[in-house]
């Protein structure tokens, strides 16, 4: 009996709770959402994760109606959406191709306040669903924690690929594929155990990308599609102050040189066009069909004192990958001037149509350049244009593209001056570029509270096959292979 | 009364007595060490930090630390908490050795391991998750002995302890495992089953090398880190044997107390004996843990970074500081009361590096040094300080002390986005919200920092144009900050300070015109000295002297001089009238 009496109360009880007071008084707002990341108006992957964001603002409750074409999502939150993954899964599927309006209201004190809606555009072009990257705080000379990661991009999944906890702290660079591939890539660690890490195909092997003729080792590189060869620019790198409010660092090379890497038969080798000591060679990157090699050049200056006369062009040189070695002149694509500025970082698309690069106001470290920008030529006539919809007034630099030339990511401090998110830009058909997005997280607050940077974000369509456990056997436990 | 009454009461009124005793130690004599602590690290009330702290095996014990390590704000409160987990330690040892049916008589013994805790924690990089994770399982012990004639509720007990307290409390589980050793050992030989007394200690140990072996599988942690503690030191996977000792105490002291009980010496020379022991030990490890050296810098510091400029001089006329980092703090005070000039040389100087240090990779030097570089108004430069000691804390936390500079240096540099990042961390925690609220205020605010007194006084004495800052060439990087703003008058004195510390007069007669325009009332007394002593190296007499010298500098010089000239060995003469003259630092320092 009392049971009975039970579940009725229960009931009415749940009812009760589940009933939201009616808001007093709905205001149309005239301005745009505040929501952040700002993910207004932009165009997304298909296969994207759900992107959850929020607001600051002290609310009582924030809703969002997603109003596709064929379905509707519906998800509410006390200051924070954060979709449910399996019903953004769904409506993504069916909504795949088309523009959905994002309908956001805010329930503040006894006013709810409905704002004009924005939209996304879910693009049937999907992404790789990896993206590496190092995470780390933008200091100045001292580093302590620095982690390589994996984030599968259809989701929130991350995975921690190194560590430097345990491996002696020492100093871990970026981490870039061959053809974006998960099975073919390569990282430095340093340090008196450290060593190039090569991954092919889950294989991981410690080298020594150094010697006698090459004593600045290897540091920037890119992995010939062939997996056999990777080029690398060897940088004596010397860092510098800003003395002024608005500027940090600066990063020269005393000395640069490119040279090629064979992984079979462990050669290190270059041609003296590459080794010419009255110019500086830095950011090697393979076209997609491996037949020739771009790179930043400039002249060899007195540096620091003219570093603001420092100014990278863009070059490429053919590559014969049956002898592993550069070959025939050096020609310029782009040249880097006071007008122009100073070119870092050049990638060339997968469907080899584009050439992606970041542009300064000088020198060859633009992630302290405010003032850099990725520039974009189309490399069938060499036209080159400056994305707007892609830039901001902070530095926009490193990127990678997706295996489809239809996305590419990029490192943009576009949201406080200092700290390095991964953004990704659509590019169409035609050319057209929209609005990139940052790197959905499943707490919106969380770019908030990291104190990390996101450097060298790279795109893969498949994820490591390897984990740190394996990283740091090796590390700890094989001798470096030595380069002839 | 009978004697065990009045040990029984002795050991009621003991840890009362303690708890009073380390109360005072740490709210009196080391509460600068309570600060230094609070600095490094930024408890938050958020899941994040909840979820980043409890990741670890011991995590709840150091999240438990981490909250109670935010109260040492307030050094009193701070001081309160040690004496409790002290005395709660010291509770718990005292139970386990009644246990064990150890006697009263003996029961101060039970206080060597707090004293043991007491000294570990005068050590900067002590972490008090220790104690916490000493207390859990301590608790685990007392839990356990109260099966002592049921093997199966013991087993029991061990097996549910075991993980639970490794998930808690962190490898200083071992404590209980050692306890469990100890005791399942002792009883088997009891019953004189020696294989089986092996075979629970077998056991025991795989059981405890094998929980840290399997939490690799969850945890980003090495095994040796697993196995060996990560958050009991600042230095992770580092032990000092003080560390060690007190834990190991924890599992001796009850198995002594009941060793010493059956003696059979009466009980009123065994209790004399036991004070005695405890106290002398108690004095001599506590005495000699403390550092007053550090102390002393932490002391400077503190009082630097709280503006309490008249405080540093006051401290230092009671006793010159000798400590580089104390002497740059010192300096900074008389600067700022506009005493540098007149006063730098009646205290130690250690030179250049004791005006202005540079940069060292370190996680509390640039902490310190930061302060001098702000207040000068060399922003950048602060900040890098203060963002590169930071990034050198040994365990990876963060510094509620450097976010609260990277957010003064941010406003002042306009960069409101990142401010606004340090400000939001810094209203998660209790004692720093209200001032992260205030400073939040400031952010895109242009007229409101221009009405913050300091603020706008920083802005003002900044660097106005880019160049790349060299830590080598200080006098350079001073010259160019007052060349950009002639009325920063820190930085003229700093510039002249550094040119006589430097013993660089050529170059202090080059700047000191500088200083016409700087409202000065009269020459700082250094000043003069430094000019009659370049006027006497090429003048035969004071005739002629284009400055305003003191009848007592000019006296001196020619006394000075006099008796330089004069004696064979002059420097301790010297240093008995003239040792608190630039001319005694020119020459003889």
């Amino acid at each position: 009996m009392r049971k009975i009496l039970l579940y009725p109360v229960i009931t009415a009880f749940l009812v009760l709770c589940s009933c939201r007071p009616e808001p007093a008084i709905r205001i149309d707002m005239q301005q745009p959402a505040p929501i952040y990341p700002d993910y207004t108006d932009i165009a997304i992957p298909c296969n994207i994760a759900p992107l959850n964001f929020g607001v600051r603002e002290h609310v009582s409750e924030v809703q969002v109606l997603l109003q596709g074409e064929t379905t509707h999502l519906q998800a509410s939150g006390k200051n924070k959406i954060q979709f449910s993954l399996k019903s953004w899964k769904k409506f993504m599927q069916q909504e795949t191709g088309n523009r959905v309006a994002v309908h956001f209201s805010m329930q503040q004190g006894d006013s709810l306040l409905n704002y004009p809606p924005f939209y996304w555009q879910i693009m049937p072009d999907s992404i790789d669903s990896y993206l590496s990257y190092r995470l780390i705080e933008p200091g100045f000379e001292v580093w302590n924690h620095l982690q390589l990661e994996e984030r599968n991009l259809e989701n929130f999944e991350t995975r921690l690929i190194a560590d430097n906890s345990e491996l002696d702290r020492s100093c871990m660079n970026c981490h870039i594929y061959g053809n974006n591939d998960g099975s073919l890539s390569l990282f430095h660690i340093r340090g008196k155990q450290g060593g190039t890490v090569l991954n092919r195909n889950g294989e991981l092997r410690k080298l020594q990308l150094r010697n006698e003729e090459f004593p600045a080792g290897a540091v920037y590189g890119s992995i010939h599609p062939s997996g056999r060869y990777a080029a690398f620019s060897g940088n004596h790198i010397i860092p510098e102050f800003h003395a002024h409010q608005n500027k940090r660092l600066e990063v020269y090379d005393e000395y640069s040189y490119l040279l090629i890497a064979e992984f079979d038969e462990n050669r290190l080798a270059s041609i003296p066009a590459l080794t010419d000591k009255s110019k500086q060679y830095t950011f090697p990157a393979f076209s997609a069909d491996g037949t020739q090699l771009y790179f930043c050049m400039a002249p060899a200056l007195e540096l620091p004192e003219n570093i603001d006369s420092l100014f990278y062009s863009i070059a490429r040189i053919n590559f014969d990958a049956a002898t592993g070695m550069p070959q025939g002149e050096i020609e310029i694509i782009w040249q880097g001037s006071r007008e122009t500025g100073s070119a870092s970082h050049p990638g060339l698309s997968p469907d080899g149509k584009y050439l992606l690069f970041c542009v300064a106001g000088y020198g060859t470290f633009p992630i302290w350049h405010r003032e850099t920008d990725l520039y974009l030529m189309h490399l069938a006539d060499g036209e080159v244009e400056l994305p707007a919809a892609v830039n901001s007034d902070r530095s926009d630099t490193y990127h990678s593209w997706s295996s489809n030339s239809r996305w590419f990511v990029f490192a943009s401090k576009r949201d406080d001056g200092l700290y390095g998110k991964p953004y990704f830009a659509y590019i169409d058909s035609t050319g057209k570029t929209y609005k990139p997005f940052v790197l959905p997280q499943k707490d919106p607050e969380w770019y908030d509270l990291t104190l990390k940077s996101y450097n060298i974000p790279e795109l893969a369509g498949s994820a490591l096959p390897f984990d740190r456990r394996k990283l740091e056997k090796v590390y700890h436990q094989t001798q470096s292979e030595t380069f002839k | 009364m009978k004697h065990s009454n009045v040990y029984s009461s002795v050991n009621r009124i003991a840890p009362i007595l303690f708890a009073l005793a380390a109360l005072l130690w740490w709210g009196l004599a080391n509460k600068y060490l309570l600060y230094y602590q609070e600095q490094f690290q930024l408890f938050q009330f958020t899941f994040d930090y909840l979820k980043s702290r409890c990741l670890v095996p011991g995590g709840i014990s150091f999240y438990i630390a981490d909250f109670l390590t935010q109260f040492y704000y307030y050094p009193w409160i701070g001081a309160a908490i040690i004496a409790l987990l002290l005395v709660i330690i010291r509770q718990l040892v005292f139970r386990l050795g009644r246990l064990l049916k150890a006697d009263a008589t003996y029961g101060l013994l039970s206080f060597l391991p707090s004293i043991a805790f007491w000294a570990f924690l005068c050590d900067e990089n002590a972490l008090s998750g220790l104690l916490i994770g000493t207390i859990f399982s301590l608790a685990a012990c007392c839990i356990y002995m109260r099966f002592p004639g049921n093997l199966t509720n013991r087993v029991i007990c061990i097996l549910v302890s075991l993980p639970v307290l490794y998930v808690v409390a962190g490898s200083v589980y071992f404590l209980f495992i050692a306890w469990a050793v100890i005791y399942e050992f002792r009883e088997a030989m009891r019953r004189k089953e020696v294989a089986h007394a092996l075979l629970r200690l077998g056991l025991l140990v795989l059981a405890g090398i094998l929980i840290p072996l399997l939490a690799q599988l969850v945890t980003q942690y090495a095994f040796a880190g697993l196995l060996s503690g990560i958050g009991y030191y600042r230095f992770p996977q580092l032990y000092t044997f003080t560390g060690l000792a007190a834990v190991a105490l924890c599992v001796a002291t009850p198995w002594l107390m009941r060793g010493f009980s059956l003696l059979k010496s009466p009980e009123k020379r065994g209790f004399i004996l036991t004070l005695t022991a405890v106290a002398g030990i108690g004095f001599v490890w506590i005495y000699k843990a403390a550092d007053p050296m550090k102390e002393e810098i932490m002391r400077y510091d503190y009082l630097t970074k709280t503006g309490q400029w008249n405080a540093v001089i006051a401290e230092a006329e009671k006793k010159s500081p000798t400590s580089p980092l104390s002497v740059a703090c010192l300096n900074l005070a008389l600067a700022k009361n506009n005493q540098l000039g007149d006063r730098m040389f009646e205290f130690y100087q250690n030179g250049p590096e004791g005006l202005i240090p540079s940069f060292k990779r370190d996680f509390y030097a640039p902490l310190v040094s930061n302060e001098i570089y702000y207040q000068l108004g060399m922003i950048n430069t602060a900040q890098r300080f203060t963002f590169e000691a930071m990034e050198a804390i040994p365990d990876y936390r963060k510094s509620s002390r450097a976010f609260r500079r990277l957010a003064e240096t941010n406003l002042i540099n306009g960069q409101y986005k990142v401010a606004e990042k340090y400000l939001r961390a810094l209203q998660h925690t209790l004692f720093h919200k209200k001032w992260a609220d205030t400073m939040l205020k400031y952010a895109g605010n242009e007229s409101a920092i221009a009405g913050n007194p300091e603020m706008a006084r920083l802005r003002k004495s900044r660097y106005i144009n880019d160049f790349l800052y060299s830590d080598t060439e200080m006098e350079d990087m001073l010259g160019l900050l007052l060349a950009q703003n002639p009325e920063n008058r820190l930085a003229f004195e700093y510039l002249l300070g550094y040119t006589l510390q430097n013993k660089d007069l050529e170059r202090f007669m080059t700047y000191y015109p500088l200083g016409r325009t700087m409202n000065y009332t009269h020459i700082p007394k250094s000043y003069q000295e430094a000019l009659i002593y370049m006027w006497t190296q090429q003048n035969p007499n004071f005739n002629g002297l284009p400055w305003s010298i003191s009848r007592n500098v000019l006296d001196g010089v020619s006394e000075f001089a006099h008796i330089y000239m004069k004696q064979k060995q002059p420097e301790a003469i010297l240093k008995e009238k003239y040792g608190k003259t630039y001319w005694y630092y020119l020459l003889f320092v």
